[in-house]
């Protein structure tokens, strides 16, 4: 277990190198100058000239890159090009937590409404209810999620009143503000995630519940509910927690339409308006420290199997 | 049978509902053939104010769509749009533009007053006037933020330093300007940036930090989240009628004018012409403010580019039919006009642009074509869906005179301005010049002058430059109006830019909000600002 802890640690490190470095490389072949992100417009050739040299920008790509990277392991990933060039890491530590929030309470409130969904489709699979919630999900599936986001804010926002149109408050400001302005996006992310949770889920259920172990523990008299929820969820979770893993990784960078329909301060609207506006920093450091949380989730879910099964936890002692 | 019909049931109220909400959907993309009605649109307020008790109290929430997270006039444009209402609120302004009357009018300076050939202005400051750290607003406080504003680039500072040739100050509530010539509308300088005045203490520290003699303070920033500002005990014109102000960033339009609906905020920036007419379509007052030539193509006129020759240029001014561009990128709400000031503002003149006459432009090209030029041109612009309605109908609209268009749109804003202001990596782009109703002196001048900083490799002439030097000193605004006239017809023969309309900048508020001024470049200034029932 510790040889393959340690093995997976190296793994992240490379990754997170290639992420940094593939960055790094992007960024400086994007069009668009960084002195004139910095001066602006209406200087002379020389002066953009001169704000190049004391940016570094005529230096090879490797030696900033290497410059960067030496920073960047210690936290440090500069300050924005963007006037208050505030630090790179304090945009991120504020815009993070939106969006982990955000991602967390999307998963959670897809978790809510997935694992009942597929216990009972599963449990009746082929049933009425059954093939309402296949198609249910399929039309969700296939409901983009700016649409989905539209269609809240019409009925709930803007209809009925019932939630914001925009803004954040800080979980640290009010628990109850920030939640009452978290629900609308939160459900936003959850709609696509539940249909997503609730496919995988059932069909894994449905091979679950032709073991066996499942036939004898029906025959012992047990109810359909501790059938489904002790014996049945654990064994049927593994795909759901691999796309459980991606999905928060995913979300905490991707949920750029939702931040955008809702107005949120998260990592979406940071590296949106930070590549918009040329702050190569800002992006740079952004996409780093998503990586960082994607390889680390998915290495916290594959840590877990173990835990899930142990068999597999055996065959790596 | 019948779980068919559920289905059924499902996937038409899925559908419905998607239509529903694909049909209500807005933005600068959407709604291309919708017809909507033309607005009236003018410079100045939009609905009177009931007046009324001032009540004491509230925070004022006003969402705009950028950011200016560092408040210093001397490193931020100062415009409604990029901080400068703030700014207002944290420094006030020496002066400030009546948009009723077009005048320049005393607001935290007592007066202005000029000499007989304008070539001496005299500032009078109010007395016991202090900024919020406590120290006093004096003739050196004056004198020192200006030449910070100066030394540091501000965006009046070329000018500033071409005009002004000494700053006195007599004793502690004069200030004097010299000027190296004559110049009837010098006090617009003191109405913006150079206006805004910079207390020491605020380069005090490591970082700046706003402090000034306004009616507001600076309390917080959260980056794309919100500012907060809070009122000032000590204002010289007494603590204001608000608790706070609020500032937070909404980057979609169309959501901010919902939370203004909803009530969740009470002052709304917009600037998308769609989004305009909704707010004006739902009854809100406002200030507007219409910018001149916001909406051009420049056209790079330096040498070996298809514009250095005068006649492509002409030729393309005569084949754009404005009102084709405003209708494909904004729906027809607004009116395209090739005139450099058209019918709303002070400045229009009556003196005609070049006519839109796709027979004229067939000539002038062959003519160009028959001493060599191959026809071809490239237009740049962004990818906004306005900024791609507008290149696709410059496009259409060229190509049926005999021009080969090759469109060239770039990701993002700084992509854009670092090819045409930076490298002049272009032959013709999508462009704002923004000539000030307000003063339109100083852009004029950076933009067409020979030596103005912001030309941007566009056909400048002794000609032109002869005229605004000629409409800098200009002693009236009668005097003025005839340049300006003069200034069409060279504009006509020089075509530095096709010119599609002004776009319009509205700040919008409810009927329940009262005191709101309007000054220069879009901005409002709330220190007499109040919220009623």
């Amino acid at each position: 277990m510790a040889r393959k802890t340690i093995r997976r640690l190296g793994e992240l490190v490379l990754v997170l190198l290639i992420v940094g470095a593939g960055t790094f490389a992007l960024m400086d072949l994007m069009p668009g100058d960084p002195a004139v992100v910095v001066l602006g417009e209406g200087h002379t050739e020389q002066e953009y000239a001169a704000k190049r040299e004391e940016m570094g920008l005529n230096d090879p790509i490797s030696v900033r890159f290497a410059d960067w990277l030496a920073s960047a392991v210690t936290g440090d990933f500069g300050v924005s090009f963007i006037p208050p060039h505030h630090e790179v890491s304090g945009r991120i530590a504020a815009a993070l937590p939106v969006s982990v929030e955000l991602a967390a309470l999307g998963l959670l409130m897809a978790l809510v409404i997935a694992v009942p969904l597929a216990m009972w489709s599963a449990y009746h699979a082929g049933g009425r209810v059954d093939r309402l919630v296949s198609a249910g999900t399929f039309g969700v599936l296939s409901l983009p999620s700016f649409l989905a986001g539209m269609l809240l804010i019409m009925v709930f926002a803007n209809g009925l009143g019932w939630f914001p149109r925009a803004e954040w408050v800080r979980l640290s400001e009010s628990v109850g503000d920030n939640l009452y302005h978290a629900f609308l996006p939160a459900l936003t992310i959850a709609l696509v995630e539940a249909a997503m949770f609730t496919r995988v889920l059932r069909g894994d259920l449905i091979a679950t519940l032709q073991e066996d172990y499942i036939l004898a523990s029906k025959a012992k008299g047990m109810p359909p509910v501790h059938v489904l929820v002790r014996d049945a969820l654990r064994p049927s979770s593994f795909s759901l927690i691999t796309l459980l893993g991606i999905s928060l990784g995913r979300l905490i960078g991707s949920t750029v339409i939702v931040e955008y329909l809702f107005s949120l301060p998260g990592m979406g609207t940071l590296i949106i308006s930070a590549a918009d506006e040329g702050d190569v920093p800002t992006v740079q450091g952004a996409v780093l420290v998503i990586a960082l949380i994607y390889v680390l989730a998915n290495a916290l879910i594959d840590l877990s199997y173990g835990y899930l099964d142990p068999r597999i936890r055996r065959a790596h002692v | 049978m019948s779980s068919k019909r559920w289905l059924r049931g499902a996937a038409g109220a899925l559908a419905v509902v998607a239509l529903t909400a694909a049909c209500t959907s807005g933005g600068s993309g959407d709604g291309q053939s919708k017809a909507q009605p033309q607005a009236t649109y003018k410079v100045g307020m939009i609905g009177t104010d009931s007046g009324g008790t001032p009540v004491k109290g509230g925070t004022l929430t006003f969402s705009t769509y950028t950011e200016a997270g560092l408040l210093d006039p001397a490193q931020t444009i100062v415009a409604g749009s990029t901080g400068g209402i703030e700014m207002a609120a944290v420094y006030d302004v020496l002066l400030r533009w009546d948009s009723a009357s077009g005048e320049v009018v005393p607001q935290l300076a007592k007066d202005m007053k000029a000499s007989d050939d304008n070539k001496t202005w005299t500032l009078t400051l109010r007395e016991g006037v202090k900024f919020s750290d406590g120290k006093p607003l004096d003739a050196e406080a004056v004198k020192w933020s200006i030449e910070r504003y100066v030394d540091k680039g501000g965006d009046d500072a070329m000018l500033w330093k071409r005009n002004v040739e000494a700053v006195e100050t007599p004793d502690d509530l004069t200030v004097v300007f010299k000027l190296k010539k004559g110049w009837a509308d010098f006090d617009f300088m003191l109405t913006g940036g150079l206006g805004m005045i910079v207390a020491k203490s605020a380069d005090a520290g490591k970082e700046f930090k706003p402090v000034g003699a306004g009616a507001f303070t600076f309390g917080s920033y959260k980056p794309k989240e919100e500012m907060i500002l809070n009122a000032r005990e000590d204002y010289w014109d007494g603590r204001p009628n608000l608790d706070k102000i609020r500032i937070t960033y909404i980057a979609d339009p169309n959501a901010a004018l919902d939370t203004l609906k909803s009530g969740q905020t009470q002052v709304g920036f917009f600037r998308d012409p769609l989004v305009v007419q909704k707010a004006l379509d739902a009854g809100y007052h406002g200030f507007m403010n219409m910018v001149a030539l916001g909406n051009v193509a420049v056209i790079n006129a330096a040498k070996g580019r298809p514009g250095a020759d005068a006649r492509v240029r002409q030729a393309m001014f005569h084949a754009i039919n404005p009102d084709v561009i405003y209708q494909r990128a904004y729906s027809g709400v607004l009116q395209g006009s090739s005139e450099i000031f058209p019918s709303f503002s002070r400045w229009h003149t009556g003196t005609k642009p070049l006519a839109y006459d796709p027979d004229k432009a067939k000539q002038l090209l062959e003519q160009a074509k028959a001493d060599g030029f191959d026809g071809k041109i490239k237009y740049l612009d962004a990818q906004d869906p306005a900024s791609q309605a507008t290149a696709l109908a410059i496009k259409a609209m060229l190509e049926s005179v005999g021009f080969q268009v090759e469109l060239d749109l770039v990701r993002t804003p700084t992509d854009q301005i670092t090819r045409v202001a930076a490298k002049r990596d272009y032959d013709m782009s999508g462009w704002g010049l923004s000539w000030r109703e307000a003063g339109p002196y100083g852009r004029m001048f950076t933009t067409l002058h020979s030596e103005g900083n912001a030309t941007v490799g566009m056909a400048t002439t002794p000609e032109m430059d002869a005229l605004i030097e000629e409409f800098q000193g200009a002693a009236t605004p009668e005097e003025q109006r005839a340049v300006m006239a003069r200034i069409q017809e060279q504009w006509n023969k020089d075509v530095p830019a096709l010119v599609f309309g002004p776009m319009p900048e509205f700040v919008a508020w409810p009927k329940t909000v009262h005191g709101v001024e309007g000054t220069v470049n879009s901005m409002i200034l709330l220190d007499d600002a109040w919220i009623g029932q």
